[in-house]
């Protein structure tokens, strides 16, 4: 059916995208300066560096297919910091604008 | 008070630099300023000479001038050794400026206390380009002695009352010893409730 290989294209589409996703927030967020993480009230960098670490490692390590509940968590963990984290940081450091 | 008891205070004070000294070899500031950033020599000689007299400055490897590296290697205690950020944010068209400092066990509220003591809507780290240009001293030696006039030099309560604190020297290759109550007395200085965060 038309659908049900759509849905399939989606998934395999999420599915090969969500490491390197996953391991470019890891890599940004120990890029990020220290105390940037408390300058916009998130948690410290440790933390999101466990987030995200732990995020990609559920997305190598969890088949999907078997798994995917722990698998969505970890991909909602990477992206809890691209859509929330990373701006914030991003942002607090680049002052000041001319 | 006799020379005993004033003995007595020189001996105290060395005993606290050294605890918090670590391996760092000290010695007068005043008789070292190719140890230090231009601004920050001038800004040491313009002190009262009680105060400058109490400021040292240690010579370190310059690429292990950043805190972490420096508390590790030098056995500082990081309680003991004083980041300062600059910060900055917009009002009414015009770019306000702090320096911040904190004790490295602590981040500097950016977003909560200095934003509002600096009253603008968003504050930010100046960027290292902005920071090395304005002024004069070197990423990584930024240190709250000699800033620019007209930048407030906004201190954590614990900096200002403590015994010694290791801070910047505008230079990577060196770190000023200086007791809390020196930057205190800055003219600039505002000791801010709650600017430092302690890290988890």
């Amino acid at each position: 059916m038309l659908l049900q290989s759509l849905d399939l294209w989606v998934f395999l589409i999420l599915y090969g995208i969500a490491i390197p996703v996953g391991l470019f927030a890891f890599i940004h967020a120990a890029l990020q300066r220290a105390d940037a993480y408390t300058a916009t009230d998130k948690l410290t960098k440790p933390a999101w560096l466990g987030i995200t670490g732990g995020g990609t490692a559920v997305l190598v390590l969890f088949n999907p297919a078997a798994w995917l509940f722990f698998w969505l968590l970890g991909l909602v963990a990477v992206l809890v910091y691209l859509v929330d984290v990373k701006p914030a940081v991003t942002e607090v450091q680049r002052g000041p604008r001319w | 008070m006799g020379c005993a008891a004033s003995g007595g205070r020189v001996a105290e004070v060395q005993v606290a630099v050294g605890r918090i000294a670590g391996r760092l070899n000290a010695r007068s500031a005043l008789d070292a300023p190719e140890l230090l950033a231009e601004p920050v020599a001038a800004a040491l000689t313009a002190l009262p000479g009680e105060q400058a007299a109490r400021c040292t400055v240690a010579e370190i490897d310059p690429a292990l001038a950043d805190t972490a590296a420096l508390c590790e290697h030098y056995d500082v205690p990081l309680h003991a050794s004083a980041n300062c950020v600059v910060v900055t944010g917009r009002r009414a068209g015009v770019q306000r400026w702090a320096g911040c400092v904190v004790l490295a066990t602590t981040r500097a509220d950016v977003n909560g206390a200095v934003r509002r003591w600096l009253d603008v809507r968003k504050a930010s780290f100046a960027t290292r380009d902005v920071v090395v240009e304005l002024t004069s001293m070197e990423y990584g030696g930024i240190t709250p002695l000699g800033l620019p006039a007209g930048w407030p030099v906004l201190l954590d309560p614990a900096v200002a009352v403590a015994d010694q604190v290791v801070v910047g020297s505008g230079l990577r290759r060196s770190k000023l010893l200086l007791p809390g109550e020196v930057l205190a007395a800055l003219p600039a200085a505002e000791i801010v409730d709650g600017l430092g965060r302690p890290v988890q």
